[in-house]
Parts: structure tokens; sequence; C-alpha cells
């Protein structure tokens, strides 16, 4: 029963982010919206990873080289916007893959430690590299984001391509953990050398996840680069990932769409705050404090235990 | 018969505002916590001053309407991706069809295809070229280093013949970039001979490698170009202690107080530099102590630029009749040239530079420390 009114909950969740800003037809809100998506799509990256118990702190890197890729494909290359999505999370998710299985074999706050110095050479790369990236300078002149020739400059159009994709992210991701995927994942989070016992590779398995996530990381940088038409190194630093955990925290770390959940909560949050210039930052930062302490299990963690049940994950 | 408070409060507003009163609204977008906040703040405070003198005497007369301008100040932290935001509130809940910011190339490059669509006119600064390129409604309301290094350059070989060997320090981004350039040519344009050339990370703290390296190469001069004031203090300390003997030029903005106090007093003895203003002057005086009303923070330079492009802007829209009509107080504005401004005339200018005549010039001041102390030596009007 509650597994259905999840469905139905996340359902109605994402048709009530897309119609909402548009019925209420006012750019601010649709270009609220439009981060919402953004920040929730590199969560779900951040969520892939904690699923198989691990933090990883190289997924706004990996939004980075998304962004950048797409960005240098479309602008300098010609490359049609379809294509360079694509390779926009193709790229990374490669990356990811061949450093992968050395990162892979640990775990824990070494682990943490190790995508920490990733993503930051990432950035040192894109700072240093001015040649290709532009430096600190970044890359402007951006073109929009197109479909079949069509141009989404309209913020509402650029919208719905936000919405379907994270609809589709969201669907894919369901679909996989509820297959053989989600049960060997979930052994691998709570006793690996059992599902190693039973002749699973865990290492493949942990890299599988990880270039998935990069993939998402990447596509979410993709529609970052080509919304804001500009990009630079700082964007996609340390604490765009944090950023993305906090979300997943807010939300419900355990929960698929907690990650959505917490990017609805909180990228409104500080324009709640912004008349109050000077504390805008204190106000957010005293908010997020009382909504962690208030919502341990996270919102949906919250929700469901109303209900009485822990739901589909 | 009895009052309640709040309705005497209403009463008191309704005769406090004139019958046919409206609001003009002023958008304002820059830091105003965290790193540039210092420059924000002094953006916010310039907009603020020009909006309350005219308030002050009745509003903006504009066609047959009054105005009270309304300044709306919005953070964006410095990050592109916040002045994305401020922007798009600004112009989309507030109504807002006047910017006063962005600072820096990152947020003004992401803030203007949007502004530009809308035809939201903005009055900015950043010292990347690219601020003016492809664009019909921004105005760089400050001069960069393409404006006033040459002439501070050619100041320098007259007056300081000793100097010889040029070390250049600045930034490593678009604004560093692109201002050590400028000294570049600058320099040798001049007969100066370039001994090293080092960018820094806005980042970074301790300077020492760096500084060994440009040492090495035996300079009498280190040009502390655009490096923050905040980083050019301890820049200079940390040279000292190397045991650098020589002058420091800064020809790309200083903020005298703050220098000393990082690099401190002794160390800093006939550093000159470059200010947009006259802090020895009545009308840094008068500045100053209505910047005191508005912000607690000690004011620098940058509050003259943005309360006379606030001014002009203002005037510009007095006297075309609208609030609404971008285009028309664009052109009302390009053509008001040459300018009275607190610090001098001043005049559009820059289309054999950046193709069109929307970046002001101004007269800038060369400063030297002594004994802890900036004192203005010398005052260079500005030439196209």
């Amino acid at each position: 029963m509650i597994r259905r009114w999840s469905f139905v909950f996340s359902v109605a969740t994402l048709i009530g982010y897309l119609l909402i800003p548009l019925l209420i037809n006012q750019i601010f809100y649709t270009h609220l919206a439009i981060l919402i998506g953004i920040h929730a799509i590199l969560a779900v990256s951040v969520y892939l990873m904690l699923k198989i118990g691990q933090l990883s702190l190289a997924q706004a890197g990996f939004m980075g080289i998304g962004a950048y890729a797409s960005a240098l494909l479309t602008r300098d290359a010609g490359v049609p916007f379809e294509l360079a999505f694509f390779l926009a999370g193709a790229i990374p998710a490669l990356i990811a893959g061949v450093v992968g299985p050395l990162l892979m074999r640990t775990k824990g706050v070494h682990f943490v430690l190790l995508t920490f110095a990733f993503g930051e050479v990432i950035v040192l790369i894109f700072v240093e590299w001015t040649s290709l990236f532009g430096g600190n300078n970044g890359i402007s002149a951006i073109p929009p984001a197109s479909i079949l020739g069509l141009q989404l400059i309209a913020p509402s159009s650029f919208l719905i391509l936000t919405a379907i994709l994270l609809s589709i992210i969201l669907l894919c991701c369901h679909v996989a953990f509820a297959g053989d995927l989600g049960v060997v994942v979930e052994g691998l989070e709570r006793n690996e050398a059992l599902q190693s016992s039973l002749g699973v590779n865990a290492l493949a398995y942990r890299c599988l996840i990880f270039s998935g996530s990069a993939f998402i990381a990447g596509l979410s940088g993709s529609l970052y680069a080509h919304y804001l038409s500009f990009i630079s190194p700082e964007a996609f630093g340390f604490w765009t990932t944090v950023n993305a955990l906090i979300l997943n925290v807010i939300g419900g770390a355990q929960f698929l769409m907690g990650p959505f959940l917490g990017a609805l909560l909180l990228a409104p949050l500080p324009e709640i705050f912004r008349e109050w210039v000077h504390y805008q930052r204190v106000l957010y930062g005293v908010a997020l404090l009382l909504l962690m302490r208030g919502l341990p299990q996270g919102f949906l963690g919250l929700i469901l235990s109303r209900l009485g049940g822990r739901g589909n994950r | 018969m009895k009052f309640s408070l709040p309705s005497i409060l209403a009463v008191t507003l309704a005769l406090a505002t004139p019958l046919n009163a409206e609001t003009l609204k002023i958008g304002v977008v820059a830091p105003q916590t965290g790193p540039g906040a210092a420059w924000g703040m002094a953006l916010d405070a310039g907009a603020r001053i020009a909006a309350n003198q005219v308030n002050e005497k009745g509003g903006l007369k504009v066609g047959d309407k009054t105005y009270q301008v309304d300044v709306i100040t919005y953070d964006d932290q410095y990050k592109a991706a916040e002045t994305v935001t401020a922007v798009n509130r600004l112009m989309h809940q507030d109504g807002v069809r006047f910017i006063i910011g962005p600072l820096g190339a990152a947020s003004l490059l992401a803030a203007k295809p949007i502004t530009e669509r809308s035809q939201t006119l903005m009055l900015s600064n950043t010292y990347t070229v690219k601020a003016l390129e492809n664009t019909q409604y921004v105005f760089r309301v400050l001069p960069t280093s393409r404006e006033f290094v040459p002439p501070f350059v050619a100041w320098l070989k007259q007056n300081r013949p000793a100097l010889k060997r040029v070390a250049l320090l600045a930034p490593n981004d678009e604004t560093g970039w692109d201002s050590q350039s400028v000294q570049d040519a600058a320099y040798k344009a001049n007969g100066f001979d370039v001994v090293a050339k080092e960018l820094f990370e806005r980042k970074q703290t301790d300077f020492r490698a760096i500084l060994t390296k440009l040492l090495a190469s035996n300079p009498d001069n280190i040009e502390l170009d655009t490096t923050p004031p905040s980083i050019a203090g301890p820049i200079i300390r940390q040279a000292r202690e190397l045991g650098y003997k020589g002058q420091f030029t800064k020809f790309g903005g200083v903020n005298v107080a703050e220098i000393v106090d990082a690099a401190g007093k002794e160390n800093t003895e006939g550093f000159l530099g470059y200010l947009g203003a006259d802090p020895n002057s009545k009308e840094w005086e008068w500045l100053e102590a209505q910047y005191a009303k508005i912000h607690k923070n000690r004011m620098g330079d940058f509050t003259f630029f943005f309360y006379d492009a606030t001014k002009f802007l203002l005037e510009a829209i007095a006297k075309t009749g609208t609030v609404t009509d971008t285009t028309v107080v664009r052109d009302a504005i390009e053509k008001a040239s040459p300018f009275d401004t607190l610090i001098g005339k001043s005049f559009w200018g820059g289309k054999e530079t950046y193709g069109v005549n929307r970046q002001l010039y101004t007269p800038s001041f060369l400063v030297e420390i002594k004994d802890g102390k900036g004192t203005v030596i010398q005052k260079l009007e500005p030439k196209k």
C-alpha cells in the first residue's frame, strides 16, 4: 500500500514541479524550478554513491566535465546539442570507469579523501589549462540547448526539458534498483563479504555505480552550462558536492526521491531571505540547521514514519 | 474618539507621501557578503546616496509624475549563478528595468545574455574586455587598466628615472591576464625592462614561493596591478621579509588603509598607486559622511563611480520622461557626455578599444603613501 502511495506521491510531485511554475507563468519561478531540477539531478548522482555506502566528493568535478564538454562541443565544434548532451554524460562516465577500479578499492574516509582530491584536480585542470577551458575566466557565449533544431531559449521550454530529464533519470534509477541490481547494491551496502562469497564481483558493481553517478552528474553539468550560457571552475568545486549531499540529507538520503525533495525544499530557501541582504546567508544556515535537527531521516523519512512504514526506497 | 497605533501610522504615512508619488525601482546586484563585499557595499551605498538625494528633494520628476526612487539590493556573493538568480528576480519579480552592477567578469558575462534579451540597462564594472562586446545595454562606469595605466607609467618614467627593472604580479584570471598585458605593454612602451611576470591564485595567502622567483630577476619596482588590496598588503610584507628594498607600485586600485594595516607602515613607505578619487578632498569628506549613514565599514573610492552612475541614470530618466524605455534612456546617457562628476569632468569613450562609446573616462589620482597615510601627488586628466 505504502509502496503504491510512494509512487503516486512521486509522480504527483514531479507533475506539480513542472506544472506549477508553468501555470504561475512568471519567469523568476520558472528560473527557480530549473535550478531545482539541475541541483536535483546532481544530488541523484550523490545518492547513487550513498546507495553503495560511499560518499564521493568528486561529483561536482564530473558535473564540470559534463558542462565543459557540452559547452565546448556545441560552441566550438558545432556538435548538435543532443549529441553533446549525451557526451556530457558519457565522458565523465568513461573517466569514472577508468579511475574507478583504483578509487573503488578504498572505502570510508579514504575514499572520501581520494574523491575530494580527484574533484580538486579536475577543477585545477579547468583553471590551469587556459587555452582549452578559459581558466578562471571560464567559457561564455555557450549556445542555448536545442532539440531537433528548436532552440530552448524561453525558460519555460528549458524547464520542460529539465523536468523530462529528471523524470527519466529517476525512473531509470527506480527500474534499475527494483531489479537484480538493487538486490546486489543493497547487499553491497549491508554485507559485501557475503555478496562476494556468493560470487558477486563487488568491485565491478561499485565501478558501475560510480560510472553511472558520473554520467548523471555530467548531464546536470550540460544543463547548467546551456541554461546559464556561462561556466567557470568555481561552480564545480567542493562546496557544490556538499550542497548536493545536503539536499540528500534534507530530502531523505535513503530514498530515491529524497534528493529531489531536498532540492524542492532548499533551492528556493535563499530567496525567502534575499531581502535581508546582509543576513541572508546566516538565516539560510540557521534554517538548514533547524531542518537537519527536525528531519533526522529527511523529509521523506518523516512522511513515511507518519504513514507507519519505510516505503519504497 | 480613540485612535489605534496602526491607524495613526497609516494616516502619517499617507500624509508623508506625495499624493501622486510613484516608485521607480533601481536594482543593485553586487557582493554584500564574503569576498568583494567591500566593493559591493560601495556600489550599494553609491546608488542609495544618489537615490536619497533625489527623494529628499521630493522625488524624481518624470513627465507629469513624481517618483520616489527605491534601491533594491541583492547579494550575489560574487558568484555567476547567484547573479543570474538575482538579476532574474529583479527583472521579473520586482519589475526593475535599470541595474547598477554586477561586479566581476563571471557575473557580468553570465547576466548579460538575459539582460540584453529583455533590454535591461546595466551600469556595471568589470575589467574584462568582453564586458562591452556584443552589447547594447551595458555601460562600464569606471575606468579600467586600459584607461589609466598608460598615463601613470608615463608619469613614473618621468618622475622616477632611477626605476628601470619592473616585475609584474597579478591575479590568475581574466582581470589579471588582461591588466597584466596592459601593464606589460605600457611599461615596455615607456622604456622599462619587464624582468618578470607572475600570476597568483586569488585564494592564495602565502606568496613566498612566487616572490622568491620574482626577486631572483632583481627588479627595482614590483607592480601589484589588479591585486586586491586585501592581498597586496600581505604580498608587500612578505616581499620585505624576503629582503626586497625596492619600490612598490599598484596601478590598479588601492585602499590605502587596508594595505597599510596588512603590510605595516614602514613597509609601505613610498608606495605609489592609482585611486579613483582624492581622499583628502571635500567631495570625499561629504561622500564619506553619507556613506557612514548606510554602511559601517570605511568608504573606498568605488563609491564615487556608482554614486555618479546612479545620478546620471536618474538624470537621463527624468530628461527622457520614461521609466520603461531603456533604449531611449540609454541614448540619453550617451548623449549627456561629458559629465560633471564629483571627481571632475568625465566622458564616454572606448569606440577604438571596445567598439562602442560606453566606457567611462574619468580623472585618475596618483597616491603616495608616506608615514602610513595616502596623499594624492598628481591628478591625471582622462584622454581618449
